[in-house]
């Protein structure tokens, strides 16, 4: 290049010896200086578990005891099932003491932080990249696909967790891989806690139907490889609600003050009565009769009578859409090849086990509903949410062949 | 003094066209889209200094880019000569999360970098010269959408240095050079502002806290510099050990740029939409937007001046030459970046509210450089090269902005006399650089980088295009 020289004949050895010595010394200098770093791999159970997104509502979203804060939010089975995962789960944290705060002693009503009902604390910081838990406590099945629709029931933890999004919007943005749907519980749980069943607040099962396909065609199409779902919990198996026969034997047994009367109407059948096919819920029977009858103003439980009540009729309604939903939930997963899980059996083990009290122990406000619910008697309690994801651990294992290991659960008594 | 070899006559105003050419205005003038040595260093000023992969020092092409390559090489030159050419880079990039495993490409956008070198024998040992070249800058472009945004989705510097230069030869066998440097700089920073990490006015809370997204886009903010003036200084020395044997070794200064501009800012539809019961406190359906568009109009976020600056560092180069034979001569530098001079980038905003500061923490590098020359023919010479570049940028550092680190590079270029006068070198150069991690979101507020927040890699490499004319006259 540089440097103007009195030509030689050629020497092409010496031209190919030159290539060699470079050539050589290239690659020695290259290999010894190349050093790539790489991607740092997700070690998950399965590539299937790449990305996980679990959408629903108070039960996926980690609320107990009426509250819900980070504490409770990894409680959620969702949260346990990544951790078998292996995969990077981030939940919308709720700084302490919550939003509202779980109750302590829902007789009392006592919360924890010494919080009251309306308060909350936000999201904590900082906030994750991507949240992967983008269920929302109160959703029902239109939830999922839209906050603004006139039937929408969006709350403020609607906005603190999606921030102006719908659940299938933030589960794309998560881009996951794999989707666990648990919804449809609100679709009847209204009902069932005032104790008034209308056609206006049971969801149709068809509409159901409807909204169950535009959510998974939505998560299919944003890349979800497989999920699971699971079936709507029969809501009268919970203890919030009390057979109507359970009020009539702790008032046999002198169990409620004197201006506390239970009709006969809530007497076993072989005695005339229809206790046993009816269900009282918790916030009317204990906070608003009981509560009333302890300020010595005098009230009569009616189970033939009282709206409040379910009767044998509106349970046969909640069964039996419930039902429904869940044979479509069953249909869309086996359409679709995802797994599900019915917990309904579950839920008829442990109560026939005793360890669902069909009448709250109000002698011990910390352990009112037992070790299966949590204080406010409709959502599981921690120890649920293991035994729910050691279930759901199952049945993904046999729909996809993986190899997840269940979780730890302690000791039931 | 050796006497430069492919010297060559010619009509001045063929140059000054090539140089009106390559400097039109509306071209990438000075920057390239990866910057090919450590941080946004740039060493294409000669296409014949590229085949042998800059390892130059000792005796510079001679094309007159001993001007940058080493001033202290330029004396004994006799007569007029003129070198006018361009580096052409064409750069691959791409970054893979780590959660989804997918890539975002950059932008492609080939960038040119001129170069005139033109200097004069004055007598057996005093020359003069002139040069005019880009040692530093940089372009990035990444889609506006990029997870990387929030640090950087369009950003360039460009840089052009104008160097008088005088070298003397102090004995038979020692020169030495110095050269005034007049730096002129533009910068341009192109940003999106994540509405997560910024706090909602009147509260102590951010909007990210009430549940708007990590990653909510809702302003772009640009910072365009006007062309701003730096001084600095160039010197070199070469010595001719025997006739086989040359060293050779040069210092340039480092330039302190300060850049005056113009911020503008945009707003960005976040297509969300706030549900009733909001602890906002707006109605259902109230976009986000509209609860942020009132910053765009008579808030902070309207458009102002702005300023930064930026220290080009300082290099030493050193290196010898070995002459095997009249055929052959191979030749190795050592080349030493001051990287740790550019620590941060200050931003400074008429609305102090506004001000940043990005945290680069650079280090110094260094680079190795081998070159050969093997001459084919009395008019066609072969140039082979070999760089190895360690990375200016800590791993905490590695970003969209500038995605550099380790690099290889390999090199091989012809040179032809054309005719007595006129000579052309062309050079291929290819850039391969270690994939490296890094990271796509910015360091939280008030807190340092770290590579805690790196999140995936960063894949980087670039072919590289040389050509340089040269003219005697």
């Amino acid at each position: 290049m540089s440097g103007k020289r009195t030509c030689r004949p050629r020497s092409y050895e010496a031209l190919v010896r030159f290539l060699a010595v470079i050539a050589a010394g290239l690659l020695v200098l290259s290999l010894t200086a190349c050093d790539d770093e790489g991607l740092v791999a997700v070690q998950t159970q399965d590539d299937l578990f790449t990305s996980y997104v679990a959408l629903g509502n108070s039960i996926t979203a980690g609320f107990q005891s009426d509250g819900i804060n980070l504490t409770t939010q990894d409680e959620s089975y969702a949260v346990l099932l990544a951790g078998q995962m292996g995969t990077r789960f981030d939940t919308p944290a709720l700084n302490m003491p919550g939003c509202p705060p779980p109750l302590v002693n829902p007789l009392t009503g006592q919360r924890v932080g010494d919080g009251e009902p309306n308060t909350c604390a936000i999201r904590a910081t900082p906030v994750p990249p991507v949240v992967n838990n983008v269920a929302v406590p109160g959703a029902a099945s239109l939830d999922i696909l839209s906050n603004l629709d006139e039937e929408s029931r969006p709350n403020p933890l609607t906005t603190l967790i999606l921030g102006g999004r719908t659940q299938l919007q933030a589960a794309a943005d998560a881009e996951a891989t794999f989707a666990s749907v648990w919804i449809g519980n609100n679709d009847v749980l209204e009902p069932a806690i005032t104790g008034v069943v209308t056609e206006q607040n049971v969801t149709p099962v068809a509409a159901f139907e409807t909204r169950l396909q535009d959510v998974l065609d939505g998560l299919e199409a944003a890349g979800v490889q497989g999920g699971v779902l699971i079936g709507v919990a029969d809501v009268t198996l919970i203890p919030h609600l009390s057979p109507g026969v359970a009020y009539w034997l702790v008032d046999q047994e002198g169990g409620f003050p004197d201006p506390f009367e239970v009709h006969e109407s809530c007497a076993p059948a072989d005695l005339g009565g229809v206790g046993e096919a009816t269900l009282v819920p918790f916030g009317y029977g204990i906070f608003e009769l009981l509560g009333r009858a302890l300020a010595g103003v005098p009230v009569t439980l009616n189970c033939a009578q009282d709206q409040r009540v379910l009767s044998g009729q509106e349970i046969q309604t909640l069964v039996t859409t419930v039902a429904g939903y869940n044979q479509a939930l069953e249909a869309q997963a086996q359409a679709r090849g995802w797994a599900y899980l019915d917990p309904n059996p579950i839920f008829v083990q442990l109560s026939q086990q005793g360890l669902i009290p069909p009448f709250p122990n109000l002698a011990a406000p910390t352990e009112l509903f037992g070790p299966i619910f949590s204080l406010d008697g409709v959502h599981p309690s921690a120890l649920t949410h293991r035994l729910i994801t050691n279930e759901l651990v199952d049945v993904i294992n046999q729909e996809y062949g993986t190899g997840l290991q269940p979780v730890e659960v302690p000791q039931l008594n | 003094m050796r006497r430069p070899a492919w010297l060559l006559g010619g009509p001045p105003g063929a140059t000054l066209l090539l140089v009106a050419v390559t400097l039109v205005p509306g071209w990438h003038l000075v920057t390239a889209q990866a910057a090919e040595a450590q941080g946004f260093g740039l060493y294409q000023q000669s296409a014949c200094a590229m085949a042998l992969g800059g390892a130059v020092v000792a005796r510079p092409c001679d094309d007159g880019s001993a001007v940058f390559f080493n001033p202290g090489a330029l004396a004994g030159s006799e007569g007029w000569k003129a070198s006018v050419g361009t580096a052409v880079i064409a750069s691959d990039g791409r970054f893979t999360s780590d959660r989804t495993r997918t890539g975002t490409d950059m932008e492609p956008d080939p960038s040119v970098i001129p170069h005139f070198f033109v200097h004069h024998g004055t007598s057996d040992r005093l020359a003069l010269g002139l040069g005019v070249y880009s040692p530093y800058g940089f372009s990035s472009e990444w889609p506006q959408d990029f997870e990387g945004a929030f640090i950087s989705f369009r950003s360039s510097l460009e840089s052009l240095y104008v160097q008088p230069t005088a070298s003397y030869q102090v004995s038979d066998r020692i020169s030495v050079g110095a050269g005034v440097v007049a730096a002129f700089s533009r910068v341009e920073l192109n940003r999106t502002v994540d509405l997560s990490q910024e706090s909602v006015p009147g509260t102590g809370v951010t909007w990210g806290q009430l549940g708007i997204p990590r990653g909510t886009a809702f302003a772009s903010v640009g910072l365009e510099s006007d062309w701003g003036t730096g001084w600095g200084g160039h010197f070199g020395i070469q010595a001719q050990v025997n006739d086989r044997i040359d060293l050779g070794l040069r210092f340039l200064t480092p330039v302190n740029m300060n850049y005056d501009g113009a911020a503008t800012f945009r707003q960005l539809e976040t297509g969300l939409v706030i549900p009733g019961q909001n602890p906002l406190g707006v109605p259902a359906g109230t976009p986000v937007d509209a609860l942020v568009e009132d910053a765009f109009d008579d808030g902070p976020l309207v458009d102002q001046e702005g300023r930064t600056g930026i220290t080009f560092p300082a290099q030493v180069v050193g290196g010898a030459r070995y002459e095997l034979s009249p055929e052959l001569a191979l030749s190795l530098d050592l080349h030493w970046f001051n990287w740790s001079t550019f620590d941060q980038v200050e931003l400074r905003f008429a609305d102090p509210a506004l001000d940043d500061v990005l945290e680069q923490n650079y280090e110094d590098a260094w680079a190795i450089r081998v070159g050969g020359r093997y001459r084919l023919a009395p008019d066609w010479a072969l140039g082979l090269g070999y760089i190895h570049n360690t990375a200016a940028s800590p791993p905490e550092s590695m970003t969209p902005l500038v995605p550099e680190g380790d690099r290889n590079h390999f090199t091989a270029g012809l040179g032809w006399q054309a005719t007595s006068r006129v000579a052309v070198h062309g050079t291929y150069h290819r850039l391969v650089q270690n994939d490296r991690r890094g990271r796509t979101q910015p360091a939280p507020d008030g807190q340092a980088p770290t590579t805690d927040l790196n999140n995936g890699l960063y894949e980087v490499d670039a072919h590289l295009f040389g050509l340089t004319l040269t003219l005697e006259f």
